[in-house]
């Protein structure tokens, strides 16, 4: 047997197999630093990486996006839905607000006053454009009566024409057929306020040389308790006096406009409420005295 | 059901109709349109009676029609009753002039006599009333006019319908419907 017959270069292939990384270990003194060959290496496989990196960060972006998509579509529709929802909340939540700064309005008014007022919804309209009445929801059951008047904080709106059992027709201030004893503020000249058109009323009967001019506020006179007294009824927008003409054409602008009401009252029991100024219920009161006076005299000498 | 049933039922079938349908006008109207000119509901009710039934027939439920009709307005009755039987008249006559079947005619018809009313109401106003119209709202008339004539379409189908159920035949080139 020859032991040292063997084949040179199959031993010199395996010793260089083991001498290389033994070379390696040997010169590897600072095992953080990488030999000078190695760092091509480092580099290209690095770039490599990264393109994968980015290849694959770039599929999952487009996939992710593609997913999202679908994900934003479905929370887009789910928050329009919202949106819509919390908008309609919103309107309903202004309407009521709204609604109760009016009846608070209304109850403030109710309670300070002497009248003795009911509340009353409006539900509906005429039929005919040129007609003028609205319909309450309250009637004879709750004690509204023909003639009664119908008012709200701002003004007069017009008198009960048709009352029903749960049901009542008003005839609005600007209707052709409404007539309302009134008077006007600074001069107490007095007329009877009638419809002319949607928003015009005219301020009839007045004396040719009775003091009325545009701007004058006209006012209920109270007449038969009724309306209370020296309630808005409008403003003089326009004073005309014909030549042979007795007396004088007075249109009035109404003080509220009765097509924007939602809630008004029925005046029960006017109670002699008076919504003069003192000064005017004093000189009222005065023209009263003065003309009972006069009466007075009169009778006395008819008797003597 | 007998014809007597039938045409009672018929009867109440429309003034049962007519009453929603004014209701309507005046109240679910005023709630979601406020004072807007709001269509004359019961004018295609009366202009279907007068197109598709016998004259005494249509004049017959014309004053049934106005007296519920009234009831939602302040307008004196015999005004009402008046420009009503003006409208009638009016339908009867463009009938016998020109005439075809189906929803168009209504809806002509209709609009003609929502035109006509408010023209009638302004005369007879000033014929009859002491207190006459001084001043109308032309372009609310109009609007009412075209809604009415809009609202003449679906009104036709419902109406040949309750026909149909009450027995009555379907109108025809020929006019009048009778029962079968």
């Amino acid at each position: 047997m020859n032991y040292f017959n063997f084949d040179i270069k199959k031993l010199a292939i395996v010793v260089s197999l083991i001498i290389i990384p033994l070379i390696a270990v040997n010169m590897e003194h600072n095992p953080a630093e990488r030999p000078w060959f190695v760092k091509p290496f480092i580099f290209a496989s690095g770039v490599v990486q990264n393109m994968y990196s980015g290849f694959s960060s770039g599929v999952r972006g487009t996939t992710s996006l593609y997913l999202n998509l679908i994900n934003i579509k479905k929370n887009n529709q789910n928050l329009q839905k919202e949106n819509a929802e919390l908008r309609a909340q919103l309107g309903a939540l202004t309407e009521l607000k709204l609604e109760n700064q009016r009846l608070n309005n209304l109850l403030g008014f109710k309670e300070n006053t002497k009248m003795e007022l009911l509340t009353a919804k409006v539900i509906g309209k005429d039929l005919l454009i040129d007609h003028t009445t609205l319909t309450i929801n309250r009637g004879t059951h709750h004690g509204v009566k023909e003639f009664m008047a119908v008012i709200t904080i701002g003004g007069v709106v017009g008198y009960v024409i048709q009352p029903q059992t749960f049901t009542s027709q008003i005839l609005l201030l600007t209707d052709r057929y409404a007539s309302i004893d009134a008077i006007v503020q600074r001069s107490r000249a007095r007329g009877i306020v009638e419809g002319l058109n949607k928003n015009t009323c005219q301020l009839n009967y007045l004396e040719r040389d009775d003091d009325v001019k545009v701007g004058d506020k006209i006012v209920t006179s109270g007449l038969n308790n009724i309306f209370p007294k020296g309630f808005a009824v409008g403003t003089v927008t326009n004073v005309e006096k014909s030549q042979y003409d007795i007396s004088q054409e007075v249109t009035i602008k109404p003080a509220i406009n009765p097509f924007t009401l939602e809630e008004v009252f029925v005046v029960l029991n006017a109670n002699k409420e008076s919504f003069l100024k003192e000064e005017e219920q004093k000189e009222n009161l005065n023209d009263e005295i003065i003309n009972s006076k006069e009466i007075t005299k009169d009778k006395v000498e008819i008797v003597e | 059901m007998n014809i007597r049933n039938l045409k009672i039922t018929n009867y109440i079938a429309f003034l049962f109709i007519n009453l929603a349908l004014t209701s309507l006008q005046c109240s679910l109207w005023l709630q979601f349109f406020g004072f807007f000119p709001s269509p004359y509901m019961w004018l295609p009710t009366l202009a279907y009676w007068a197109i598709y039934r016998e004259i005494h027939e249509g004049l017959f439920f014309s004053y049934f029609l106005v007296i519920e009709t009234v009831a939602l307005s302040s307008i004196p009755l015999s005004l009402f009753l008046l420009i009503n039987l003006f409208c009638f008249g009016l339908v009867v006559l463009i009938k016998q002039r020109i005439y075809w079947s189906g929803p168009t005619y209504l809806m002509l018809i209709s609009g003609i006599i929502s035109i006509a009313f408010p023209i009638f109401h302004f005369f007879l106003s000033w014929a009859i009333e002491p207190k006459p119209i001084s001043d109308t709202e032309i372009l609310d008339g109009i609007l009412s006019s075209l809604f009415t004539s809009l609202v003449a379409m679906p009104l036709y189908y419902l109406y040949s319908s309750i026909d149909k159920i009450t027995n009555k035949s379907l109108p025809t080139e020929a006019g009048a419907s009778k029962y079968e």
